[in-house]
Order: structure tokens, then C-alpha cells, then sequence
């Protein structure tokens, strides 16, 4: 119901409202008390997304990796600026030929029950995820260690033929590529240490009150709520927040409503608030914005017709301009991409790598493939999700090509596109480490388990092997560039958007910086004095 | 005797021979096609929607779904659904629909899509319902355009309804230049519970009315009791701006701003008033206004800067009419249409980009450029033992690490960092303590309570807090790059 209030009125309430802020306020600092301790400094509140497993080297989305780095640590990390930091190593040696790294464990290492955690526990835990019989879905990353690609694919079963060892407390690995950046592969969550329960003797040891490696475990899981404990044996020591309470459930509301009532102390939040709040002299200093290394793009089915004829793939590249409808689809955090590396990640160049718009190919194209006019083509199913520039991509593809896009939400997206992909697809990849390689030999080089796709290009994997052959940062960015052209060329993906983080962190909360691959480090987290 | 019986066995062979290597040879048949039935469907508000048909399998289907489009949107969505083997069989599925999903007034088209290992499709005849709020006993009244439905009051409160629906969409139209010819469908609850049951969980307490350009359906709240009071003769034009918005500005590229689709309903619906006026000079004097680039998508949660954004936006409107003529409004939103970005629409139609505009708008309130107050950096925390804080170092591949194994500085002193915060507490608390002194004395010297009175008269017409006016939402179709509300809350 309307209300009509006096402007009269509400200076006065207003006042009436500063005069007892200020004197509570005045109160609690003569109290030798700060603001913050309205806060429960013992727990920090942090909305998440529900996990789809606690297992590190099982999970496959960005929600569940930013959860289980807190349970179970890596040899190495990367910090919120992105520089790579020892973790449950001390420190690591490469050798001059780059086929040989050897990482120092730091002494005296333990689990959260006590038990030591040693070099062991590391290869134990790296060769679970190129089990043949139940492989990690991030298994593609370990497969520059050698006699790796054999065993993932059950060619051998020794796993002494891995080049994995355990000597004392070093873990030697042996390299098929030398330029392969392993001590920053090694960062990502898949490669956390796990306990012996759980690598040697093959059992469900996560969950509730699991030993864990990493800085928190998990005490207790609702509906509503992860509450993770912080381990007194973490190697950095105990965690100086206690207890986090991850949010699963906030009624539906908005994440930003949630933070102004004081129901979270950190979430992230969307990009379409981002604006305003940036003006809000309350939430604008608690808004922090992070460059993501994330990337959209368009995934194309390469293997099945009719995109496994190549004119047909780059008819699709040639027909849209990508440029224009990228720049108007794009809004706020969202900043068109040029590349498949997104550029907060150096080492492949600044070039523009997206198909080159001439609609008249495009047509040339398909009619030498057999589709002149798109007379012939199957209907085309493009799993767009809700994103808004599937809808001028639809609409393009029509005028220029006849190509009649059916634009469709699956309900099964990841497991379609994993097993049996559409068509096309739209699709987004968050850094494991921040290297190259992680969005371009990962994605699609031609035996790699993320090319969903399933293109192979000699080309493009003779680039990516020259690229991670070599140990000179600028030749590889060469052999790099090579493969974005190739991809260019042969368009079997098209890169969309890259993207901003924004989230909202309770002032006075310490160490709350994203590193822009999804993870909070959350050990590393206090509130301030 | 024997000699006959081995020719005819050797004949009897040669047959099957030739006919197992004619086959072998044959091009391969396709799997044979499926049969369907008629689809039936049908539905429960706030449960779901029930379609089941009749269906004969044939080999070789590896993926059976069902298939839901919604009206208005251009997707459809598919979600598998157990197999049901081969020969005669009846697909099921049940598609639910809890609050806020789907809409009432949502055309709804079902069936199933069948997927066959050589990667054929066939999809089912499908069957199409209208998903109803069926609690209801929908009362109906129909003019050349708009059709009312509403639950309680008697006719009267719908022929006002109906009245004011049809002259804000001729008023709208004219001012838009736009073509009206298919009906708009206009649902009136009379009790806020129900009428928050179709919007979902989690909306704000002042939503008064959803405008759904891509069902042609408007909803609101109106009591009985208040179909007479002004704010109806506002709300319901405000929606049906947002259709007739919805109709002229429509392409599959780029959302205008949401600054410019608020503020043209305001205007439309009730002008740049006395009450809008106040609060946008009143935060332009205190430095509270939001730029339009803070409008573009969202509107803020708060209820008062929620407020302030329509009466920033309607101002300015208000702003664009009086400094570059109505026309020029109307060229501007027209030329989205056109699928353009918003900066070439302003050009187009204004001579300025976005940015020149604002700063228009800014001058002729007598402002700068408000300051942001974020983003800002978060502060570091404790780093474990070993760990160099630093920017971001570029390493080659395979380098050797870590570089460096000692922290690059003491953590921070408690006293050093208290020290300061203390002091600094302390004066801007004896600032605020003076001001809010003064204001109160002021208050007390007109013989004002200390405590709030809600009975207090009128002076103006501002809205001010949560407790104000039902204001127009608008919710915009799902999309992840898309600004909009619904959908974006979600995760």
C-alpha cells in the first residue's frame, strides 16, 4: 500500500536514525571494540554452488574444484595474482631438457588424522586420474607425463610404466614434452593429494569427516549447507577462520539481497548488478572484480555430418560476423573474444584468431560441399542454453546459408555434449592452470578426452607437440600461434566471450581475492583485527 | 532318384546363396519409422503439465525425449526420458512447474523426439496447451485489444481495467509509431499471495505487475478496494508501455537499456512528477545519483535506490524530450529494431553516443560525473610460510621454482593498522554526531516526535522506503548474456 511520507519526516527519522548509529557506534569503540565485530569471526558465510562430488580428480566443473581445493591440497598453487606458489611442495627442479621434474615435499607433512602424507600418497593420488578403468574427466591433463596416454588407455597395466615415482620425499616425473609447464599443471585441483584409503585401497574416502590434505574438511552437509572445519595439521597452518559455512540454498533470492542482510559474507554475484553496484556507497567498496580465465565459445560436432566436412564448418565460420554480434551480445563483464586463449593468459600471442566474415564463401562453401543454398542440410540442433546470441547466430546462419538452426535447451547438457554432442553447442572452460595449452591441446587436440568435438587436425597437433616440445617461450608462442591458426582455418570451435568475476565480500574480510580460475583460497582467509 | 535329390539340393543352395549375397550387397534400408497417436496434455497451476502418446518404436532408436516449447520463446528444450524399448508402447512425460517457471497465459506445445543411431531425427506430432492458473474462476471482459480477466470485484472494476488498458496501448502506439493487432491479455489478481505464487520465490515486496511481451500477457495486483486509487491508472500503463516497447524495440542481437525501457513507461505512465523530480535533484544535491551505465541492466535491490532508478530513468526521459524533441525519442528506440548497438542508436537519433548523452543529462542537472565507490581490490591475507606476495610474475614453461622461498615482508602489525582505523572512527563518529544532533534539533524545534509517525500528512508525493507503492517489474525472456532478472538470480 502507498504510502505518502513528508520530506519533513524523514529528515527527521533520518536523524533520529545517525544519532543512534553514531552512538552505538561510539559505544563499541569505547569499547575498544571494532565494526567488524558484528561479525562471528570464528565462521565466514560464502554462497556456493552444490558440489557434484568430493573426490578432486572426479569432478569437472568449476563449482565443484572451487570446493574440493579447500579439502584436499596440490603440490603447487597459484595465488590471486596468478604467480605459481609452493604448496605441499617446498620447491621443485626442472631439468636443463625439460623431461624431468622433481618436486621436494615439504617435512613432515601429514594428513588431517595424523598420518604422514608422503611422495607416495602423490604418485598414488596422479595415477587415479588416468585410471584406465575409471578416469578422471580431466584426465587430459596428465598426459604429457610419460607412458601416461598408454595406461589411460589400458595399453599397459603396470603403472611402473608410468613416468611417476616416489623416492624419499621427492616425486620424480618423467616428461614426454618438456615445454609441457608441468609444476603449473600440477596446481589444478584434479592433481590434489588424497589419502591412501582412497588411491590404494579404492575406497569412497569423501565426505563428511573424510581425512583430508588441504586446509578444511567437511563436518557436516544439508540442503542447505556445507560446514567445512579447518584442519590443525594443514601444512600453512591452521586455517585462521574456523569454520566455513558454504551456502547452498538462499530461498531463491537474489545473492546480492542475501549480502545486504547480512546472510553472507562472500558470494559472487551477477554481472548484470555489478553496474549499480559500483555507485552504492555501501556495497560499491565491498565489490571486487576479477579477470576471469574463462572463455565461451561454440563447440561444433566434427565427427558426424554435416560438419565433419570441413566447408561446411567453415561456411558457419565465414557466414556470421562474429565481431558484430559478439560486440552487441556482450554486456557489462562480458568482453568479445578474439582467440581461444583468453587474454589474461600470456605466451600466445594478442593476434585475432576468429573466422574471417565473407558470407559470399560461406555460400561458396556450402554449395561445394553439397549443400548449395543449404538445400539438403539437416536441420541443425545448436544447444544454446539461454544464452542471448545463439538467437543473432540462428538468424544469420538462415540468411546467409539456409541453414535452419533449431535452438535447443538440453536438460542433460554436459553428459550430451561428454557422450553424444548436438550438432553445435555453446560451452565454457575455466583455467585449470593458466597456461595456453589448457584451452587449445586440451580442448582439441585429436585424443585429448575434453575434445568433445572429436576434430583432428594433424596440423593443429603437430603445433601444439612443437609448442610443448620446446622450452624458448617465444617459440612456443610461434608453434601456438600456428595452432590458432589452424583452428582459424579449419573452425572447429568459435570463440564467443570472455568474462569478468564480480563478487561481494563483507568489508573487514581478509584474503578474499579470486585468482580468476574459480578458486578462493579460503585458508587464506581472516577477518581483520 | 539320388541324382535328382542332389541337383535340387545344389539348387536349393545356389538360391539361398544368391539371396544371402543379394542382400549382403543391397544398400543398407534404414531403420523403419516410428508411429505415433495423438498427444494428450494436461495441466495442474503449480504442478506441471501431464502429456503422454501413443507410440510404436522401431529399432535402432538410441535416445528418446521429450520435447516442451514454450510461447514466445525460441528454444526448445529436451530432456531424456527412460527407453521404452521397441513396438507399442505410450511415451509419458511430466514437465513441472513450480513457481515462477512458467507463466499462466504461456502457450505450451509437447511431444517427443526420437534420435536413431544413424542420426536421424523424428520428432512426434505435438500436442499444445495454454498452462492456466486454474485456482481461479477468471472473470473475462474483451475490447478491441486488451482482454481483462480478473478474479474479484464486480464489472465495474473491470471495465476500468479494460478502459484504462485500451487508451495507455492507443496512447503507447501512437507515441511509438507502432502497430498493435494481436491481443494482449490482461490478468488482475486481487490478493498479493496469489499473485506473488506466479512470479516465484524471492521477488521484491513492491512488485505490483509483470509485463511479458513474448506471451502478449500482463499481470498484476489490484485489490477490489483499490481500483480506484491513482496508482492503478500508473501501473497498468506502465506494463503495457513495456509490451508496446517489447514490439517496437524487438531483434535477436542486443536489449536496449534497461534505464530507457523504465523510464519511457514512467513517463508514459504518469510523466516526470513533483515526487520523481525531488528524489533525483534530491540525490543529485547529496551525491547519492546513479549514472545511466549503473541502469543499463538491473535496477538496484534496496527499495530506495530501486526508486531512485525509475525517477533517475523517467528523469531521464524527461531529459532526452525536452533537450532533442519527442521524435527524436521515438527515432531512438525504433532504430533498436535494427538489431544496433546503443551507441549507434543515440547517434542515429540523437547526433551523440550514450556517453554524450549522459553527460547531457548530468549538466542539465548541474552535476558531474557521480563518483564510483567500486570496485575496489581485496586485502591481502595472511600467506602460508614461503610464499612472496607480488604481482604476477611471467615464468617460463618448466622453469624451476619456486623463485623465491622467503616472505617478502612482516605481516601486519595489529597496532599499525588499528591504530589509525581507531583514530579515524573516532572523528567521522564526532562528525556524524554533530550532524545528526543538528538535524534532530532542527526536527524538535518544529515540534517534531523523535519516533517515526505513519500517520504523519503529506507534503509531496515522494516515494520513499520499502513500504512504498507497488512499483512495475518487468522480467525479460532467459538468456545468460542478457540482462534480465529471473534468470540471472538464479544459480
Amino acid at each position: 500500500m502507498a504510502r505518502l511520507i513528508q520530506r519533513a519526516s524523514v529528515w527527521r527519522r533520518a536523524g533520529a536514525l545517525l544519532t543512534s548509529l553514531t552512538v552505538v557506534a561510539a559505544l563499541l569503540v569505547v569499547r575498544g571494540a571494532s565494526p567488524v565485530e558484528a561479525f562471528d569471526p570464528g565462521e565466514v558465510r560464502i554462497l556456493v554452488q552444490e558440489p557434484s562430488t568430493f573426490d578432486p580428480s572426479a569432478q569437472a566443473d568449476a563449482a565443484t574444484a572451487a570446493i574440493t581445493a579447500q579439502l584436499y591440497e596440490t603440490l603447487t598453487a597459484h595465488d590471486a595474482s596468478l604467480n605459481l606458489q609452493p604448496a605441499l611442495a617446498e620447491s621443485w627442479d626442472v631439468d636443463e631438457d625439460g623431461h624431468r621434474v622433481v618436486f621436494h615435499l615439504r617435512p613432515d607433512l601429514t594428513f588431517s588424522d595424523g598420518t604422514p602424507l608422503t611422495a607416495a600418497d602423490v604418485v598414488g593420488s596422479w595415477l587415479r586420474i588416468i585410471d584406465p578403468v575409471t578416469p578422471a574427466p580431466l584426465a587430459a591433463l596428465m598426459i604429457d607425463v610419460r607412458g601416461a596416454r598408454d595406461y589411460l588407455a589400458g595399453r599397459t597395466t603396470d603403472p611402473a610404466s608410468v613416468g611417476l615415482r616416489a623416492t624419499g620425499a621427492d616425486v620424480e616425473v618423467q616428461l614426454e614434452r618438456p615445454g609441457a609447464d608441468f609444476p603449473a599443471i600440477v596446481s589444478a585441483p584434479i592433481f590434489a593429494v588424497v589419502p591412501p584409503a582412497a588411491w590404494r585401497d579404492k575406497q569412497d574416502a569423501f565426505g563428511v569427516d573424510a581425512v583430508v590434505s588441504g586446509g578444511y574438511s567437511v563436518a557436516a552437509v544439508t540442503d542447505e549447507e556445507i560446514t567445512l572445519e579447518r584442519n590443525e595439521r594443514y601444512w600453512a597452518g591452521p586455517a585462521p577462520i574456523p569454520t566455513v559455512r558454504l551456502l547452498l540454498d538462499i530461498g531463491g533470492r537474489s545473492p546480492v539481497a542475501a549480502f545486504e542482510d547480512d546472510e553472507l559474507d562472500y558470494t559472487e554475484i551477477s554481472l548484470v548488478d555489478a553496474p549499480w553496484i559500483a555507485y552504492d556507497r555501501t556495497l560499491g567498496p565491498q565489490l571486487r572484480e576479477t579477470p576471469s580465465l574463462a572463455l565461451t565459445y561454440i563447440g561444433i560436432d566434427a565427427a558426424s555430418p554435416p560438419f565433419d566436412d570441413v566447408r561446411v564448418r567453415q561456411a558457419v565460420g565465414a557466414a556470421v560476423d562474429w565481431r558484430r554480434i559478439t560486440t552487441l551480445g556482450a554486456f557489462g563483464g562480458l568482453t568479445p573474444a578474439v582467440s581461444m586463449v583468453p587474454p589474461a593468459i600470456r605466451g600466445a600471442g594478442g593476434e585475432d584468431w576468429l573466422p574471417l566474415h565473407d558470407p559470399e564463401r560461406a555460400r561458396g562453401l556450402l554449395a561445394e560441399a553439397g549443400y548449395p543454398g543449404g538445400a539438403g542440410l539437416p536441420r541443425i540442433q545448436f544447444a544454446a542454453g539461454g544464452a542471448g546470441i545463439a538467437d543473432g547466430v540462428a538468424v544469420e546462419l538462415l540468411r546467409e546459408l539456409g541453414m535452419d538452426v533449431e535452438l535447443v535447451i538440453l536438460d542433460d547438457h554436459l553428459a550430451r555434449i561428454t557422450g553424444d554432442p548436438p550438432n553445435m553447442w555453446i560451452s565454457g572452460w575455466i583455467a585449470d592452470y593458466p597456461g595456453p595449452n589448457d584451452f587449445l591441446g586440451v580442448l582439441l587436440e585429436s585424443d585429448s578426452s575434453e575434445n568433445h568435438g572429436h576434430w583432428s587436425s594433424p596440423a593443429f597437433d603437430a603445433a601444439i607437440g612443437d609448442a610443448l616440445s620446446t622450452r624458448d617461450p617465444a617459440e612456443a608462442e610461434v608453434a601456438f600461434e600456428r595452432a590458432l591458426a589452424e583452428i582459424q582455418r579449419e573452425v572447429p570451435v568459435v570463440p564467443l566471450f570472455v568474462s569478468t568475476d564480480w563478487s561481494l565480500s563483507r568489508a573487514g574480510l581478509l584474503g578474499a581475492g579470486s585468482n580468476g580460475m574459480g578458486i578462493l583460497r579460503m585458508a587464506g582467509m581472516a577477518w581483520a583485527p | 532318384m539320388g541324382a535328382v535329390s542332389g541337383s535340387l539340393r545344389v539348387a536349393a543352395l545356389a538360391v539361398v546363396l544368391a539371396a544371402a549375397i543379394a542382400l549382403a550387397l543391397a544398400p543398407p534400408v534404414a531403420a523403419a519409422d516410428p508411429t505415433f497417436g495423438e498427444a494428450v496434455a494436461t495441466s495442474k497451476f503449480g504442478q506441471g503439465i501431464d502429456v503422454e502418446q501413443p507410440a510404436t518404436i522401431p529399432e535402432a532408436v538410441r535416445r528418446v525425449e521429450a520435447l516442451v516449447r514454450t510461447g514466445g520463446a525460441a528454444r526448445t528444450f529436451l530432456t531424456p526420458i527412460a527407453s521404452p524399448g521397441t513396438g507399442s508402447t505410450t511415451l509419458r512425460y511430466h514437465h513441472a512447474t513450480p513457481a515462477g517457471s512458467l507463466y499462466p497465459n504461456t502457450r505450451v506445445e509437447l511431444g517427443f523426439r526420437l534420435t536413431f543411431d544413424d542420426g536421424r531425427v523424428i520428432d512426434s506430432p505435438t500436442t499444445t496447451i495454454r498452462y492456466e492458473d486454474d485456482r481461479f474462476a477468471w472473470q473475462t471482459l474483451e475490447g478491441p485489444l486488451v482482454r481483462v480477466h480478473w478474479v474479484l470485484g464486480d464489472d465495474a472494476f473491470g471495465r476500468r481495467a479494460l478502459e484504462i488498458g485500451e487508451r495507455s496501448v492507443e496512447e503507447g502506439t501512437q507515441l511509438l509509431g507502432v502497430e498493435e493487432t494481436e491481443r494482449i491479455d490482461f490478468f488482475v489478481y486481487g490478493d498479493r499471495d496469489a499473485f506473488y505464487d506466479i512470479l516465484g520465490p524471492a521477488q521484491r515486496e513492491s512488485v505490483g505487475g509483470l509485463a511479458l511481451p513474448e506471451i502478449r500477457t500482463l499481470f498484476a495486483n489490484i485489490p477490489p478496494a483499490e481500483v480506484n486509487d491513482p496508482w492503478v491508472g500508473i501501473v497498468i500503463p506502465h506494463e503495457i508501455t513495456h509490451l508496446v516497447f517489447g514490439t517496437a524495440t524487438r531483434n535477436p542481437y542486443h536489449e536496449p537499456p534497461h534505464w530507457l525501457n523504465e523510464g519511457l513507461a514512467d513517463y508514459l505512465a504518469q510523466g516526470y512528477n513533483a515526487g520523481a523530480r525531488g528524489a533525483v535533484e534530491g540525490a543529485a544535491r547529496s551525491g547519492e545519483l546513479m549514472p545511466l551505465r549503473a541502469l543499463v541492466a538491473r535496477f538496484p535491490t534496496t527499495a530506495q535506490r530501486f526508486s531512485l532508478a525509475y525517477d533517475e530513468s523517467v528523469s531521464a526521459i524527461d531529459y532526452l524530450i525536452r533537450a532533442h524533441g519527442q521524435d527524436a525519442l521515438v527515432s531512438l528506440i525504433r532504430s533498436y529494431a535494427d538489431g544496433v548497438s546503443d551507441d549507434a542508436a543515440f547517434r542515429a537519433a540523437l547526433g551523440v553516443d550514450v556517453a554524450g548523452f549522459e553527460a547531457g543529462w548530468l549538466a542539465d542537472l548541474g552535476i558531474d560525473e557521480p563518483p564510483a565507490h567500486g570496485p575496489l581490490p581485496a586485502p591481502p591475507g595472511p600467506l602460508p610460510p614461503g610464499w612472496a606476495e607480488g604481482p604476477a610474475r611471467t615464468q617460463a614453461p618448466g622453469a624451476s621454482g619456486p623463485v623465491a622461498t622467503a616472505r617478502t615482508g612482516p605481516p601486519p602489525v595489529e597496532g599499525e593498522i588499528a591504530g589509525p582505523i581507531v583514530l579515524g572512527v573516532i572523528v567521522v563518529l564526532g562528525v556524524l554526531l554533530v550532524v545528526g544532533l543538528v538535524v534532530v534539533a532542527r526536527g524538535l524545534s518544529r515540534g517534531d516526535s523523535l519516533l517515526p509517525s505513519p500517520e504523519a500528512a503529506p507534503e509531496n508525493d515522494q516515494w520513499v522506503g520499502p513500504e512504498a507503492e507497488p512499483r512495475p517489474e518487468r522480467e525479460l525472456p532467459p538468456g545468460a548474456d542478457r540482462v534480465g532478472d529471473r534468470e540471472l538470480d538464479e544459480r
